[in-house]
């Protein structure tokens, strides 16, 4: 009788096996998926970090688009010229240099550090939390320095400087923009590569207000738009605006600033 | 007692008195390894769900049509319920790749991970040895009941497993003493929140 038992046992549990490999094997060979080795060549190359800067969903599908050759080798730019030399050598191309067209800057001239808050704020340390409660800074629309975009950028290139505002590593940086989207209060923007300037400041209040909480902010005075020799700027909603297509650094603005809210960059 | 009502209690029974993770104590790697972001543990509970069902509606088969005619049901089911769990992921794993490369994505990571779960392998237990890791109940589960109380079993894992990856991810922004930091804490939270649901127990009885 034991004997019986270990005979069927092991009858079930083989036969069980048997059948189940057979039908794996069948199914594996059935639903085969042919991938090209291109992509996943490429795919260990690339950073793997589903930043999403090069327009696709995540690195996988920018791999794909690239062995496919929808998109060109330095469609990622994350890991750097050796990593785009290594994915060109894989597809075959040569590669040059990739240009960024934009920079990130932050529209805010005067970091937590140099102000004096309006509260003592003990709560969650992030820019939303104390957003969310109105902020604890003296300007309504300046950086809260809690640096919630330092720890959106994936690529390590935001840091709060010394003075509380961010500060950027532009060869770090991919433009993912992600910090940008980070920002409870907007105050990060994509402004050409080659801009010579930028306006420290988002405050949209009027000059009076605006002097009550910051001196070194927008009053939207005109001088700059006066002033510059190309019509670059323009005062919309209390806010020196600039306008890169027209501006032809000739940097007369900085100079001439009275709060000092345009940055020579 | 109604069969509709009968099996709702089942389901409310498996997901929530006896919850699998926090009153029976079984699947606590994936509760603690996947559970510090509410993305991974959302993709990691459907996948959960998924196969439990599955492979304890296909355990209940093999079992009751296998084993218990050749009489080996009394130790040879772990074993068998093993083989067909990792061969049934592997499995969907081959059928979603070619079929749903999407869901592949979502599911995909988490797919192997499942193969060795201590809960799935305890829900296929359960749904034909019901109250095996309590007490012997004297009672069989028919397959539909099997098959809702594995069901129960997977929503109160994936439960679970969610509204701890919330509380951890609100745990990171805590100021946290330092020396808790981390899995300490999550630990802590995790007891507490076993304590809450000591509250179930006895809600009904079958």
């Amino acid at each position: 009788m034991d004997v019986m038992l270990i005979i069927s046992a092991a009858g079930v549990l083989g036969g069980l096996g048997i059948v189940i490999g057979a039908l794996l094997g069948y199914v594996g060979e059935k639903m085969k998926v042919s991938i090209d080795p291109k992509v996943e060549q490429i795919y260990d190359l690339l950073p793997q970090l589903n930043c999403g800067a090069c327009g696709y969903a995540g690195c996988e599908q920018a791999a794909e688009a690239m062995a496919k050759g929808d998109a060109p080798p330095d469609t990622c730019v994350v890991g750097g010229e050796e990593e785009i030399k290594l994915i060109g050598s894989i597809l075959g191309v040569e590669v040059g240099k990739k240009e960024y067209t934009t920079r990130p800057v932050i529209h805010c001239g005067k970091g937590r550090n140099k102000v004096e808050p309006l509260f003592e704020y003990n709560g969650l340390r992030t820019c939303a939390a104390v957003n969310a409660m109105g902020g604890d800074v003296p300007c309504s629309y300046g950086c809260l320095g809690f640096g919630d975009c330092v720890s959106a950028c994936p690529f390590d290139a935001v840091h709060i400087g010394s003075d509380g505002l961010p500060e950027f590593d532009l060869d770090r940086c991919t433009r993912c923009g992600l910090c940008a989207k980070a920002c409870p209060r907007g105050l990060i923007t994509f402004i050409p590569q080659k801009a010579g300037v930028y306006v420290a400041c988002s405050n949209k209040d009027i000059g009076k207000k605006v002097r009550e909480v910051c001196d070194a902010g927008c009053i939207a005075c005109r001088i700059c738009e006066r002033n510059c020799p190309n019509g670059a700027f323009t005062v919309e909603e209390n806010l020196a605006r600039v306008d890169y297509d027209k501006c032809q650094l000739a940097l007369v603005c900085v100079e001439k600033c009275p709060t000092k809210c345009i940055n020579k960059l | 007692m109604d069969e509709i009502v009968r099996l709702g209690l089942i389901l409310i029974g498996a997901a929530f008195v006896n919850n699998i993770i926090l009153v029976r104590f079984i699947g606590l790697c994936p509760f603690f390894g996947v559970s510090s972001k509410i993305q991974t543990s959302v993709g990691m509970s459907f996948a959960v769900t998924f196969v439990m069902t599955l492979a304890s509606a296909i355990s209940w088969v093999v079992f009751r049509y296998l084993l218990v005619p050749f009489k080996l049901d009394n130790f040879l089911y772990i074993i068998t319920f093993i083989l067909v769990i990792a061969s049934l992921v592997q499995l969907v794993e081959i059928v979603l790749r070619k079929t749903s490369p999407t869901l592949y994505r979502a599911m995909g990571i988490y797919l192997p991970l499942i193969t060795t779960n201590c809960a799935v392998l305890a829900a296929a237990t359960e749904s034909v040895k019901p109250g095996f890791f309590k007490m012997a109940i004297a009672y069989n589960y028919s397959f539909i009941e099997a098959v809702v109380y594995s069901l129960g079993i997977a929503i109160g894992f994936g439960f679970i497993i969610i509204t701890f990856a919330a509380i951890r991810e609100r745990l990171e922004l805590a100021p946290v003493p330092e020396m808790l930091k981390g899995t300490p804490i999550a630990f802590i939270t995790a007891a507490l929140f076993a304590f809450a649901f000591i509250g179930f127990s006895g809600l009904f009885g079958l």
